[in-house]
């Protein structure tokens, strides 16, 4: 099924009815021997059009959390619910993934072979678009990151914030429902990492998709509207941030101790 | 990509396939003798006119295997056959060359004819001890550097160049004629040929004629002259050692490709980790490995087709040269391209059925 091309349609992922997200008593166990509780009977909703981060330190399992949503793992127990879909009962994961969920991972994210443009295609080969709308939906998605004319650059070509961009665009490409990132910014400077998490919020905000991103950092979790902590594998806290949150933020940031910390 | 892929360690990738390419050399190279080699003995057979050609039975080599002059009589009293004609053959020492073939004709049978005389003329009846006729290869001639009217010694007997032909079989070329008797008496084998031609009256008796020799003739074996080449055991073997050879010289590229194509996956594992989390299914994936591997082994098929041909072009330009003439087919390219693809399929097979196999999360775990 080809799809025909609007302008309106550029980076839209597909809007979703009901929850993005549900998960129930989600539960990932490691190893024979030595268990591991990656995860321990976690149970969270997102809606659709939220924006949420989940923080906590190493060994939380908010990676692992991420990778059961994107269906890269099976859990150990538990349901997860993605976009209206039961992941127990889809018998093709693979389009699952190509379809349903776009992921932006920290680190190399592209093939260094392909320029960005050709990236940005990939998946498109186990998408709705065929022939020639491929490449189109690739160039759309590229433009909208304001890469356009990098488009036949390879991946040693650009910086690191410009390849994570790609790397969005390319998580865009078949109109899932959910974009799942793991630690977007973790590797980019403090400007490179402020434009890609611009990206995400324009995402979320102009077109109504759902993000959800994995980040250890603080900065980055109070640009999204909710924080969801993990840690040992459980829901420690699960918060909305508002506008006052923000202001906090802050008047901390520029207080002596908030210089300290944050820089600046 | 698959091409892009490839180029990532251009020196790795030039390397296998010199490697495999050293494998489809010897098939190039080998079969094209054991080809060009068979090729020669047909012409031989068939130049003179023959349908039929009378060997001994499971003779090892054509040179060694003997007919008695008996047998020829029987054959000549078959009804359908219009000629016979024997000829003997064997490899003597001849001054600087260590291996130089005979061919002992009767002057006044038909077969001999297929000797073109470019110079002087053909032996006669009127050779004896003392005015020993032989009648040289244009080739052997120029290699020997003689002419119409020098002599050679034999195994102690001097004869006389009575002319130069040429057949255009480098095997005939690079050799000598002399009379069937004195060749048998070289050879010691009195009363002996290495084998009959045989023209038919009518060639669709060719069958029964068959037939007939061997329940007439004892411990000899029968084939048409154009099939004669190809049954005989030195044919067999020359094609078995040159395939032989060339499977051990693959096996080796082989390898070779399929550890180069294993590596190349191993450093990619991140890399196929994030193009499973983007949907890609194994399929696509284990066909990306295959086509990689494929194009490499067909790189090597064409680095090998170009090294086979030039070292067939320098043992051409050896002292054994004259006995190799090769011969090239579309068939043959063909069997070294098609061998190619499927050891790159084959040895491809198992890298990438451990890319499509590796788990998503654990790649992408892999430093």
């Amino acid at each position: 099924m080809t799809e025909k091309l609007t302008t309106a349609s550029a980076p839209t992922a597909a809007r979703v009815e009901g929850n993005a997200v549900e998960v129930v008593d989600l539960t990932k166990i490691y190893g024979d021997g030595l268990e591991v509780r990656a995860l321990d009977r976690v149970s969270l909703v997102v809606r659709s059009g939220e924006f949420v981060s989940i923080m906590g330190p190493s060994g939380s399992g908010k990676s692992t959390l991420l990778h059961l949503l994107g269906a890269l793992d099976r859990p150990t127990s538990g349901r997860i619910v993605v976009a209206g879909r039961d992941l127990s009962t889809v018998r093709d994961l693979d389009t699952f993934r190509a379809r349903t969920v776009g992921f932006v991972f920290q680190l190399h994210n592209l093939i260094p072979t392909l320029t960005a443009l050709e990236n940005v295609e990939v998946p498109t080969y186990e998408g709705p678009f065929a022939g020639a709308a491929r490449r189109e939906r690739a160039r759309e998605l590229l433009e909208w990151v304001g890469l356009a004319d990098r488009a036949s650059h390879r991946p040693g070509q650009l910086s690191g914030g410009q390849r994570q961009r790609v790397a969005v665009a390319r998580a865009l490409a078949n109109r899932p429902a959910v974009i799942l990132a793991d630690e977007p910014t973790g590797s980019l400077d403090s400007q490179s990492g402020a434009e890609v998490l611009g990206l995400l919020r324009e995402l979320n905000r102009t077109h109504g998709t759902t993000v959800i991103l994995v980040t250890h950092d603080p900065l980055i979790a109070l640009a999204t509207d909710r924080i969801i902590t993990l840690r040992d594998g459980r829901v420690q806290r699960d918060q909305p941030i508002g506008d006052a949150d923000r202001r906090d933020l802050e008047s901390f940031r520029r207080s002596d101790v908030g210089r300290l910390i944050f820089g600046g | 990509m698959i091409l892009r892929n490839l180029l990532r360690r251009k020196t790795r990738t030039a390397l296998t396939a010199v490697g495999i390419g050293i494998g489809i050399a010897a098939i190039v190279a080998l079969v094209s003798i054991a080809d060009g080699y068979s090729a020669q003995f047909t012409s031989m057979m068939t130049k003179g006119g023959a349908d039929l050609t009378v060997a001994q039975a499971n003779a090892a080599d054509m040179a060694l295997g003997a007919v008695d002059e008996e047998a020829g009589r029987k054959i000549a009293a078959i009804p359908d056959v219009a000629y016979v004609s024997g000829m003997i053959f064997s490899v003597v020492p001849l001054e600087k060359m260590p291996y130089f073939v005979i061919f002992g004709y009767d002057p006044a049978e038909y077969a001999i004819r297929h000797f073109k005389v470019k110079e002087g003329r053909a032996i006669s009846r009127e050779s004896r001890p003392g005015n020993r006729e032989i009648m040289m290869g244009a080739t052997a001639a120029r290699s020997l550097k003689k002419r119409v009217g020098d002599k050679v010694r034999i195994y102690g007997s001097t004869y006389t160049i009575v002319g130069l032909y040429e057949t255009g079989t480098p095997f005939e070329d690079g050799g000598g004629v002399v009379g069937l008797r004195e060749a048998q008496d070289m050879f010691k084998k009195p009363k002996q040929v290495s084998m009959y031609q045989v023209k038919l009256r009518n060639v669709e008796a060719a069958a029964r004629v068959q037939a007939e020799i061997e329940r007439r003739v004892k411990d000899v074996a029968v084939s048409k002259s154009s099939e004669y080449a190809e049954r005989t055991q030195d044919v067999q073997m020359t094609r078995g050692f040159a395939w032989a050879i060339s499977a051990i010289a693959m096996l080796a590229g082989g390898v070779g490709m399929m550890n180069t194509v294993l590596m190349s996956v191993f450093e990619r594992t991140r890399e196929i980790g994030v193009l499973r989390a983007l949907g890609w299914r194994k399929r696509r994936i284990l066909w990306m490995i295959l086509q990689e591997s494929l194009l490499l082994s067909l790189f090597g098929a064409l680095a090998g087709i170009v090294l086979g041909m030039g070292l067939v072009y320098l043992i051409s330009l050896s002292s054994f040269g004259s006995f190799f003439a090769p011969s090239y087919s579309v068939g043959l390219f063909a069997q070294a391209i098609g061998t190619a693809v499927v050891l790159g399929a084959v040895g491809g097979l198992y890298p990438a059925f451990r890319a499509a196999g590796l788990s998503p999360v654990e790649a992408l775990r892999y430093e």
